[in-house]
């Protein structure tokens, strides 16, 4: 990298850790520490929640899907504006008029303390294990562009976020989020414009458009209804739904943001915020993806995008077969380019296959040689773009804008996790009474802690591909029961806490059991979350019918109601 | 009983906001059919 994007990249991260540190005015008591004292506008929170939504992996891992697949993701998002119209009517009030630090703390006023600390343990141990994959996986990628140590990675993009959220607590982590997510949305900005600038020299943009849709990769939707399918219409308006209504309802790393807006209004603003924003900005970074495969189609990309092994390979009694299938990628490559030139669909999409194909026998040897099974390249496409073909200063600010993701995700993330054990378990189990101040060192102690732990994760997980595998989804497994146990308590009063308790485990187990049962664990992960919900609605309900409703749960129940 | 302060007031502000729920599920149905016409041009 030129010294100018070294030097766009050591402002950035100066810049970031300043401006999070001089936030931190007002956070001198618990409730300026963790929710900013609710004084924040409805745009700060608004973008800090999809800050906290968009990790790195969204930068690099979508654009290198779109790349691969087109712009198919995208109906993951469909159920998401929905979701923001329901919880705006549902849980922000509830949630807003309860003055609860986290979404848990509710469950004990209306349930028992019980299911609150069985959530908000779910909660801590999904999280803790994602936060640290949400470090790790930009972090292998960028170690691999950018030619440091993993060690190195992790640490230049957790220090700065562990310093400023610890010091700063959640009004930091906010308006460090807002600049994050400028710095985001410009550095996409830059490269779409620098992908079109390139493409329009060898094609016209109706074209590249035609060429894009051949190959599939304009094709968004897909009415199939084929639960095995993970990206369909309907997987995405209903079990994506599921999945919006529980990460934006009940994972204290979003409610956690829009308890600091300054009203119920606000807070429901900032939620439809990323109604309106969210899918737009998806499509923003999956044509990004699209685009880089069509700028490909006129210049030589390299055979795998991921080069790791590429010395191993070379040294392996491999490397004749490997320089061979190199030779055979470079005529592909030039018959697809002037395929595409001409305009001539069958034999633009015959010689694409042939890239393919090559490209799949490659990263074959490369799994043989190197025993590496879960080698692909998928993630390191959009990062190998941005270092050999944007120009200097941009460089730098798209790995800053790589960096910014992964840090305003991790950010809201931290600083969730140390709430949660704070308020639901230190405060509520163990030192039930002390000085705000006390309060305030512990919980700056458990967001280093939590930092920290997240590091270790995230250097340890880098270097087991199973364990991101199983952390992503556990996600899945806890969710639905999640929604399913603030469903209970929301929508209606007759759910008691021995229901609620006994509706929670049931939902893990029944989607633990579809999950790896022989015969349904096909089913794609986004259906776990409405099976989950369905489950714990069912058997807490059912389990609730079979005794009296407690004077005391009746009465919360219809103070709560009667706040809709 | 503690007084209801001027914060609480703020706080609870929660005006009905049915024209943005329409809003937001309109433009979605836009992107929706914008999508799946860009997909049956371009295939």
């Amino acid at each position: 990298m030129h010294p100018v994007d070294w030097a766009v990249v050591v402002v950035y991260l100066v810049w970031i850790v300043y401006d999070g540190l001089r936030r931190s005015k007002g956070t001198d008591k618990v409730d300026g520490y963790f929710l900013a004292n609710r004084s924040l506008p409805w745009w700060a929170v608004g973008l800090s929640v999809m800050a906290t939504q968009m990790s790195a992996v969204t930068l690099v891992g979508t654009t290198g899907q779109a790349y691969a697949t087109g712009l198919r993701f995208i109906q993951l998002y469909f159920g998401l504006p929905l979701a923001m119209v329901i919880l705006s009517l549902t849980v922000v009030p509830f949630f807003t008029r309860a003055r609860v630090y986290t979404a848990y703390e509710y469950l004990e006023r209306r349930f028992d303390v019980r299911t609150r600390s069985l959530a908000s343990f779910l909660f801590l141990v999904g999280r803790a294990f994602s936060l640290g994959v949400t470090l790790a996986a930009p972090s292998v990628v960028m170690s691999a562009i950018l030619g440091w140590t993993l060690p190195v990675t992790v640490l230049v993009i957790s220090v700065p976020m562990i310093l400023y959220t610890t010091i700063g607590g959640v009004q930091a982590v906010a308006w460090t989020d807002v600049k994050q997510m400028f710095v985001v949305v410009g550095g996409m900005s830059a490269a779409v414009a620098v992908l079109l600038y390139g493409i329009l020299h060898s094609v016209s943009l109706g074209d590249a458009l035609h060429l894009a849709g051949a190959t599939g990769r304009l094709k968004a939707i897909d009415f199939r209804f084929d639960p095995r399918e993970t990206y369909t219409f309907w997987s995405g308006m209903i079990g994506g739904l599921f999945l919006m209504l529980s990460y934006f309802g009940c994972d204290q790393s979003q409610v956690q943001r829009y308890l600091t807006a300054k009203s119920i209004d606000e807070a429901r603003h900032s939620l439809l915020m990323s109604a309106f924003v969210k899918i737009p900005l998806q499509l923003l970074i999956l044509t990004s993806g699209v685009l880089v495969f069509v700028f490909y189609l006129f210049q030589t990309p390299p055979m795998l995008f991921n080069q790791t092994y590429d010395a191993q390979v070379a040294a392996s009694p491999a490397a004749g077969e490997y320089a061979a299938l190199e030779k055979d990628f470079n005529a592909a490559i030039d018959a697809r380019r002037a395929a595409s030139g001409r305009g001539e669909r069958s034999a633009f999409l015959e010689s694409d296959a042939h890239v393919r194909d090559v490209r799949a026998k490659a990263a074959a040897v490369v799994r043989r040689v190197t025993g590496d099974q879960r080698y692909n390249d998928v993630n390191y496409v959009f990062p190998t773009f941005i270092t050999t073909r944007m120009p200097i200063g941009l460089v730098g600010l798209m790995i800053a804008a790589i960096f910014a993701a992964a840090m305003s995700a991790s950010g809201g993330e931290l600083n969730a996790l140390a709430t949660a054990t704070i308020i639901d378990f230190y405060r509520r189990h163990f030192v039930t009474q002390a000085s705000e101040g006390h309060y305030l060192t512990v919980s700056k102690l458990a967001t280093l802690f939590w930092g920290l732990f997240a590091c270790v994760v995230a250097m340890y997980s880098a270097n087991q591909g199973s364990l991101v595998e199983v952390v992503n989804r556990y996600g899945s497994f806890f969710y639905g029961s999640l929604l399913g146990v603030f469903m209970l308590a929301i929508l209606t009063t007759r759910a008691t806490a021995r229901g609620a308790f006994w509706g929670v485990i049931s939902g893990m187990v029944v989607v633990l059991t579809v999950a790896f049962s022989p015969w349904t664990r096909d089913i794609a992960f986004l259906w776990h979350n409405l099976i989950g919900a369905l489950v714990v609605f069912v058997v807490g309900m059912a389990i609730s019918m079979c005794e009296p409703l407690p004077a005391s749960a009746q009465a919360v129940a219809g103070g709560s109601r009667s706040g809709q | 009983m503690k007084a209801k302060t001027a914060l609480d007031d703020s706080l609870e502000r929660d005006t009905p906001m049915t024209a943005t729920y329409l809003g937001v599920l309109l433009v979605e149905a836009v992107i929706l059919g914008a999508l799946w016409v860009l997909g049956r041009l371009f295939s």
